[in-house]
């Protein structure tokens, strides 16, 4: 007996086939989603570490230098008026603030530095001089210990120096916090892509896997309920042939699927 | 203020009360200088100040916050600050009867009002927050300014 059948040939002939290759599919597709997915979270991670290194920690040390200029100078002569630290003491503290004014200043400068950021730096950089040389003239003042003096400076001329650095850290604060902004937007972008790739890609997976599915089972049912029709004949007495031959061939179409 | 970061403030007193705003605010810290009272002005904004060339009002957070008045002494220091509203810069000064230091604080450190028991307008208030072993309170210096704003609007409009 010669059995004949219509299914494919090659790798897809049997049940058994079929199924890894299903499998095999749909684990190649979360592969894929898996990889979108990391890739999108590593160039998010990356966004998020450039904003903080570039613009968050530079916010601060703008900010630091500021209060240093603006308000700490203000607040050391206040201190010693009230008699809460000596006049040697609020000369030190002076320098040592001039210090980390120098130790800030050189930290931003080693940040990544956009050209519009350039510019505003430079403005900085050329009243940084004037504002420098307003500390070391208060850090000079202070060690005659005369109020007198220090107060007539502090009143006359000091925030007059102070004040253009304090404007121009003003702007390259702005700036950096504008720039943050564009950057968490940009980062946010990404996110959303991220999502929106990882969603379309499994959603094909999905649909492609039950497609398949669809057509395997409906496959498999057919040759099934054509053997069972066979299979009936063959009891009511219907020894023909070609008939058993083709129920035969329908059950092994039937465990090919 | 709930999210979990720090933040450079400016400690001051009004009274018996310590207060704090953000370090960034701040221009200036001035000794009492000649100030120009304002005629029919309310008692939060009394009077204008001359800072170098720039005329700045001057104004009193104790009217908002409800904290006893009291006189100036030699302590007392006038706080220029720079309130920024997206691109806009508003410049203003406030009294502080003594300020005492900049530092930084967590945000996390910083609660709500109690919404009884509480001596200052809530609206008026961002926050309380512990800090050497003292309260310090978080004025809302936007919220302040713009109610204390309109209604000087309001009276300019009945005064015409």
């Amino acid at each position: 007996m010669t059995l004949q059948t219509s299914a494919p040939k090659g790798f897809f002939r049997s049940l058994s086939s079929k199924i890894i290759a299903l499998q095999a599919l749909t684990f190649v597709a979360m592969i894929v989603v898996g990889v979108a997915g990391l890739f999108g979270m590593e160039r998010i991670l990356d966004r998020m570490e450039t904003i903080f290194a570039d613009r968050i920690v530079p916010v601060q040390q703008l900010k630091e230098i500021n209060d240093l200029y603006v308000s700490e100078s203000r607040i050391i002569v206040d201190a010693v008026w009230a008699g809460e630290i000596s006049w040697q003491d609020a000369s030190t503290i002076v320098d040592r603030k001039q210090a980390r004014i120098e130790e800030l200043w050189g930290a931003y400068l080693l940040t990544y530095l956009t050209p519009e950021e350039v510019i505003l730096k430079d403005a900085v950089a050329a009243n940084k001089g004037a504002a420098d040389r307003a500390l070391e003239q208060l850090a000079t003042l202070i060690e005659t210990e005369n109020r007198g003096i220090v107060r007539d400076y502090m009143r006359e001329s000091f925030y007059i120096a102070i004040d253009p650095i304090y404007q121009s850290l003003g702007d390259l604060t702005q700036y950096q916090l504008g720039e943050a902004d564009r950057q968490t937007v940009a980062g946010q972008t990404i996110a959303r892509q991220t999502q929106i790739v990882i969603s379309v890609i499994s959603l094909l997976v999905i649909l492609t896997s039950l497609v398949i599915v669809w057509v395997f089972t409906n496959r498999m049912k057919r040759a099934l309920a054509s053997a069972v029709r066979l299979a009936e004949g063959v009891a009511n007495g219907d020894l023909a042939k070609p008939s058993i031959n083709e129920a035969m061939t329908k059950s092994a179409t039937c465990c090919r699927f | 203020m709930k999210r979990d970061c720090q933040i450079d403030i400016l400690t001051f007193r009004l009274g018996s009360e310590k207060l704090a705003i953000p370090a960034e605010y701040l221009r200036e810290i001035l000794e009492m200088v000649p100030i120009t009272r304002v005629p029919q002005s309310g008692s939060f904004a009394t009077a204008l100040i001359n800072v170098r060339g720039v005329v700045v009002p001057l104004t009193d957070l104790r009217v908002a916050l409800r904290i006893p008045h009291s006189a100036a002494t030699e302590d007392t220091r006038v706080l220029v600050l720079d309130l920024r509203n997206g691109d806009e810069k508003t410049t203003v000064a406030v009294l502080a009867d003594q300020v005492e230091e900049v530092t930084i604080m967590n945000t996390a450190d910083i609660g709500d009002v109690p919404p009884v028991g509480s001596p200052w307008p809530p609206e008026f208030v961002l926050g309380i927050g512990r800090h050497r072993g003292a309260f310090v309170m978080f004025p809302d210096l936007d919220m302040i300014f713009k109610t204390y704003s309109a209604a000087d609007a309001v009276n300019e409009k009945v005064s015409a």
